[in-house]
């Protein structure tokens, strides 16, 4: 069974992927924001990292460079509200390897999810 | 039969949860979740003396009634264990192994022969003289190196202990047994174990208050510090300013070690997380 | 020791790390307040990690409200550490930062709205007083164009326990086909509502028949406050794999065990199967021995008893603990 990590400080937000997820079979834990994130993500193996952008603490973009920069290369979707360009640049930049915006459907997310990791 | 009564209170799995959040925003602990039953069963125990229904209503009485919180640290203290002993938390240790390795390499090649470590909370000494053994395990050439070990500490007292320098067994069992014989000599009459001169000599110890700015604005180039269970004691502003100090305090590629249950991304991020083999460690970069 | 403003203000900006550390923790220290100004600016071009939280803690003491309009632009930076810090800002700044953030809710940018509304729910936690005129610009964004505005209003209005938005939150759940703007209303039911709520949250669920499988953990749990037996029963028949929401199950559990008990063994049973899943997480396995102790007949005491051997000891310990009370 496949582990995914969720990571938002949204409370509803991490509900609602998480059921999504759950539905499909998945594992899912959660992480409020960044350091935590880390935390958990260095210490158990996860198949996939579904992040938010904007936290408090760290923010999913310094998370994911972190988290790159300790060789780690477990795919990770961006999930975010911000629309910008610069935003998905950022994060690509950073190591994510999809960017979707929420509110996003429960197909959609399954799709990338199976995507990245069947 | 002895039925639970619908309205008693126990804390419901969510609930504790909510709990272990509080505990890790307010001191930095994170909970070890193998812990949970029997933490869980002392915090029902302090409900109940506190006079309080559920653990919603426990964390409301710590944010907005406690105001000098007395009741947090009554909390801390049911979920901490505040015993200092030799070798304490080894596997954090064996990090700490990893990390001097690759800093003594990093100085042998600079010709830089100076290590100095801080245990910053001392108490009565073990920590210092724990690390002060292991660098003498550690290092080949141990007489080439110009070494400091440095126990700060609050109480007086204390430190006139750790001067001394004298365990009894309790604190010494942990120590491994080939260490015993080579760092510390037996005393009968006393029955208690005295670390031996050459060992003090790399020590030294001083009497400081982590909140004294202005003392903290001069230890400099630190290799390693050590401050393990003593900032989950301090307000979020007070502990913030120590790790500022002790991040000046450090040299580059420097290491901070908390207790390991403390956590640091919850202070500040200026620190990098490194991973040593199985070890994650706070670098100074 | 007391310096100027001159000297601070030189140190902020030197070349020396050390030197502009020293510096803002000299600023909180001193009684400059109209300083926080030059911290602002400082933030903007610091570089070094240390410093800029340092920073930004510093500020959080320093209520100056000539600061505003400049922390108020990091809302909209591109760093989200800016804009992270400038939430956490005015959640501190009391009756005069949510003026200020009033003013502003109608601002175009949708993210800064939505970073309106986090200031917000921080600010009225810290400062009771201020709930209410919070609540206000929460209810008002219920209305907001954009829905993420919409759903963190709605999470907020949560956070907040305000029972009186009930009727508000059951209408927009009618009318807006927004999954999770669902969700985040179900979790409003769950978490405030009374026994006649959780009846009118039931219906919005189960009106139209058939239940989407998105709302199942939410479900499961409104049955279980409702001691709806029957219907909770035949949600977990429905579902081919328990695992997924044993978190849930037992929550329901619970909820029943404080309202009508949990005499029928059928229960118990769905217990015992949970607690044979691999990898339970550790404090649902605590939970599992409270519900089954909450009916101590032989069978469960011994189901226990055979159920630690296989565990950790700390668990053995508690549970040797829980039987013997």
């Amino acid at each position: 069974m496949k582990k995914i990590l969720v990571v938002d400080d949204s409370p509803v937000v991490r509900h609602y992927h998480k059921n999504i997820l759950k539905k499909e079979g998945f594992i899912v834990d959660e992480a409020e924001d960044g350091v935590m994130a880390l935390e958990k993500s260095l210490l158990q193996n996860f198949d996939l990292i579904l992040c938010d952008i904007n936290m408090a603490n760290m923010d999913g973009i310094t998370f994911v460079k972190k988290y790159r920069e300790l060789e780690k290369e477990t795919p990770v979707i961006m999930i975010s509200t911000q629309e910008e360009h610069h935003q998905k640049v950022k994060s690509f930049s950073a190591g994510a390897n999809f960017y979707i915006a929420k509110p996003v459907s429960p197909a959609k997310l399954i799709q990338h999810v199976k995507l990245l990791i069947g | 039969m002895n039925k639970l009564k619908p309205e008693e209170n126990y804390i419901l799995s969510e609930e504790f949860e909510i709990l272990s959040n509080f505990i890790y925003h307010k001191s930095g602990i994170k909970l070890d979740s193998s812990k949970t039953y029997l933490l869980s069963n002392r915090l029902q125990k302090r409900l109940k003396e506190v006079g309080l229904k559920s653990a919603s209503e426990y964390i409301r009485f710590l944010k907005y009634s406690d105001k000098k919180g007395i009741e947090l640290q009554e909390l801390l203290n049911l979920i901490t264990i505040n015993e200092t002993y030799f070798f304490r938390d080894f596997p954090q240790l064996e990090a700490f192994v990893e990390c001097l390795k690759l800093v003594v390499e990093k100085k042998a090649q600079k010709n830089d022969y100076t290590l100095k470590l801080w245990s910053a909370g001392c108490s009565s000494g073990e920590e210092v003289y724990t690390l002060a053994i292991i660098l003498n395990e550690i290092l080949e050439n141990v007489k080439d190196w110009q070494i400091t070990v440095l126990g700060s500490d609050l109480d007086l007292q204390i430190l006139e202990k750790a001067k001394k320098g004298e365990y009894e067994y309790r604190s010494i069992k942990t120590c491994p047994e080939e260490y015993l014989k080579t760092y510390f000599d037996f005393l009968p009459e006393k029955d208690v174990y005295k670390v031996k001169d050459f060992l003090k000599d790399i020590v030294r110890f001083e009497h400081l208050n982590l909140n004294d700015k202005e003392k903290m604005r001069f230890k400099k180039n630190f290799d390693f510090i050590f401050c393990r269970n003593v900032l989950i004691y301090f307000d979020d502003d007070s502990r913030r300013r120590v790790v500022e100090h002790f991040y000046l305090a450090l040299n580059l590629g420097g290491y901070i070690f908390l207790g390991s249950s403390e956590s640091m991304g919850r202070i500040t991020n200026a620190f990098k997380l490194v991973r040593l083999n199985k070890h994650l460690v706070y670098c100074k970069e | 020791m007391k310096y100027t403003r001159e000297e601070l203000i030189k140190a902020l900006n030197s070349q020396d790390e050390s030197q502009r550390l020293y510096a803002v923790e000299d600023i909180l220290d001193s009684s400059y307040i109209d300083l926080a100004v030059n911290l602002v600016e400082r933030l903007k071009v610091e570089t070094s990690p240390m410093v800029k939280n340092s920073i930004i803690s510093v500020l959080q003491k320093m209520n100056c409200v000539e600061a505003y309009q400049k922390i108020f632009e990091f809302f909209s930076s591109e760093d989200p550490f800016l804009r992270n810090s400038a939430v956490g800002l005015f959640s501190k700044y009391g009756e005069e930062g949510l003026n200020f953030l009033v003013s502003c809710i109608d601002y175009a940018d949708k993210e800064v709205r939505k970073l309106i509304l986090d200031a917000l729910v921080e600010m009225a936690l810290l400062s009771p007083e201020l709930k209410t005129q919070v609540l206000d610009v929460f209810h008002a964004s219920l209305h907001d164009p954009a829905i993420n505005v919409v759903i963190t209003a709605v999470e907020y209005i949560t956070k907040l326990e305000d029972k009186a938005s009930l009727e508000e939150l059951a209408e927009l759940y009618t009318n807006v086909n927004e999954p999770m703007l669902k969700v985040a209303i179900l979790d409003f039911f769950l978490k405030i509502g009374e026994l006649k709520d959780l009846k009118l949250a039931y219906e919005l669920l189960f009106h139209k028949g058939e239940l989407e499988s998105i709302y199942l953990s939410q479900a499961i749990r409104i049955c279980g406050k409702l001691a709806n037996k029957d219907k909770f029963l035949e949600l977990l028949n429905s579902l081919e794999d328990w695992s997924y929401y044993s978190e849930d199950i037992l929550f329901a559990l619970d909820s029943l065990n404080k309202t009508v008990g949990l005499e029928d063994t059928v229960f118990f049973d769905i217990i015992k199967k949970i607690s044979e899943q691999k990898n339970l997480k550790e404090d649902l396995k605590f939970t599992c021995v409270k519900l089954l102790l909450s009916f101590p007949t032989k069978e469960n005491i011994e189901f226990i008893k055979n159920w630690a051997k296989k565990e950790s000891i700390e668990f053995q310990e508690f549970c040797k603990e829980a039987i013997y009370e």
